[in-house]
């Protein structure tokens, strides 16, 4: 991505490595770039840092094990991308480890309204604080389990926990939100 | 029949739907939805609410030409195994003390404009431009170490490019400061030069008027960024971000390795693109 102009070219005699990286890397690659989609918002950002994950994952492909689960080591690898694309350019705040005590003092959340587009779900996830975010994108579009998304994100597998319940919350107030707005009434009835 | 309280059940039902529960509460939970028609419901809207989500994030079109930009990017080989990582390592540890040696070498036997010629050569003309005014100025020249008062900045920068500078300020990555600006001239040539540091980095944004025939154009750009072909290029420990205006070369040089300098001037390229624009007009 960067310097490609006119680095001079190293020995160029790993094609076996390549192979394996094209092999066991690449097809993750639309997970990887819909989840940067959702974490940074915009297409381009989304795309260098992607770029920049596979480059960092090219670069360290050798201390990848064999045999083991390469899409989780791709994810780990995209967030800390993303960590550090935000920290340059954001100076956001980190979340503080404050989330079991908002947990206790949650009401029961809205239920989920009934006709929602596509555009509607993931503007009110977009709205979602990304520490959840990405969490609620990790299990319910991803499909990792706790553990993977405890590794792929360096935290507790209890905080995983906390922040997907609480993400999901938010996913419904948001989503009630927008059905508001819609003069849509959001379904009657509290679950308890 | 009574089962669990609702409560104690509603807590575990985000654990339940993904199938993390130890089996004997997954049992247990499962007997409660049996028999409890409002957790029922609760769950079921849990379980319509991941699906939604799920087809919803999987419709998103993405731009399948990344797959193609990073199988280029990757034709730089890594270390394969751990032996050639330590066969590589090994040979760069030996360059790297060669390379060390040399250097020392040629800034004892050489002046500056020795070591300027000797990298320049190996870049293309067009690179060179930008290059040479980075590494007179700025590697040879002092940066200061704090940054001048805004108003020498402003009156050395001139009337014609003072107001770049905001635009720059605004845009620069927090850890970096701007700590000149101002009007030089290498080689005959005049150029409008910013230089910032992080702490240990240089970064140099240099622009310049546009000679005959000079242009990117030809070159394959690294990103576009709002309509802006962007250009790279590196050299010994220098990254290259470049982009053009009909009149204007603007070059973004750091020894940054960390890969901003490219996202740096993709935030800069789309507003003083414009501003040179009207400089031009």
């Amino acid at each position: 991505m960067r310097g490609t102009l006119v680095w001079l070219p190293l020995s160029d005699s790993n094609s076996t490595a390549r192979e394996r990286f094209d092999a066991e890397a690449m097809p993750h690659l639309g997970d990887l770039h819909r989840t940067a989609l959702r974490l940074l918002g915009d297409a381009a950002r989304a795309e260098d840092v992607v770029q920049e994950a596979y480059l960092q994952g090219w670069k360290s492909f050798h201390r990848f094990q064999p045999g083991t689960n390469c899409r989780a080591w791709m994810f780990q690898i995209l967030f800390h991308c993303v960590n550090h694309y935000r920290r340059k350019w954001f100076r956001f705040a980190q979340l503080k480890e404050h989330e079991e005590h908002l947990q206790e003092n949650l009401p029961a959340p809205p239920l989920m309204p009934e006709r929602l587009t596509d555009s509607d779900i993931l503007a009110a996830l977009d709205r979602v604080p990304v520490d959840y975010r990405s969490v609620v994108l990790l299990v319910d579009v991803e499909e990792f389990a706790y553990k993977e998304v405890a590794e792929i994100l360096a935290i507790p597998i209890g905080t995983v926990m906390s922040r997907l319940s609480r993400g999901r919350k938010m996913l419904r107030e948001q989503l009630a939100d927008v059905a508001r707005s819609y003069g849509l009434r959001a379904e009657k009835g509290q679950a308890r | 029949m009574t089962t669990e309280s609702c409560g104690a059940i509603l807590a575990e039902l985000d654990f339940h739907l993904d199938g993390e529960l130890a089996p004997e509460r997954a049992a247990a939970v499962e007997a409660h939805l049996g028999s409890c028609p409002a957790c029922a419901a609760e769950f079921a809207a849990k379980a319509r609410l991941r699906d939604a989500l799920r087809s919803a994030t999987r419709a998103v079109k993405l731009d399948p030409r990344l797959a193609e930009r990073i199988r280029a990017q990757s034709r730089r080989p890594p270390a394969a195994s751990w032996t050639r990582g330590l066969m590589a390592i090994a040979a760069t540890a030996i360059v790297l003390v060669g390379v060390g040696a040399m250097y020392r070498y040629y800034r004892q036997q050489t002046s500056p404009e020795g070591y300027i010629a000797r990298w320049s050569r190996q870049v293309s003309a067009i690179v060179r431009v930008g290059l040479s005014d980075h590494l007179h100025c700025a590697v040879f020249g002092s940066v200061p170490r704090k940054p001048q008062p805004v108003s020498q900045m402003v009156q050395e920068m001139g009337d014609q490019y003072k107001d770049l500078l905001p635009l720059i300020k605004d845009r620069i990555p927090p850890a970096y400061q701007v700590m000149t600006a101002h009007r030089c001239t290498v080689g005959g040539r005049q150029y409008v030069h910013l230089a910032a540091r992080d702490g240990v980095h240089i970064a140099s944004l240099i622009i310049t008027r546009k000679g005959a025939d000079e242009s990117f154009a030809g070159i394959a750009p690294v990103m576009m960024r709002s309509g802006i072909a962007i250009y790279g290029a590196g050299v010994d420990r220098f990254h290259i971000a470049a982009f053009e205006t009909r009149g204007h070369l603007a070059y973004l040089i750091s020894d940054d390795s960390t890969g901003d300098n490219m996202e740096m001037m993709a935030a800069f390229a789309p507003v003083l693109g414009e501003a040179l624009r009207r400089l031009e007009s």
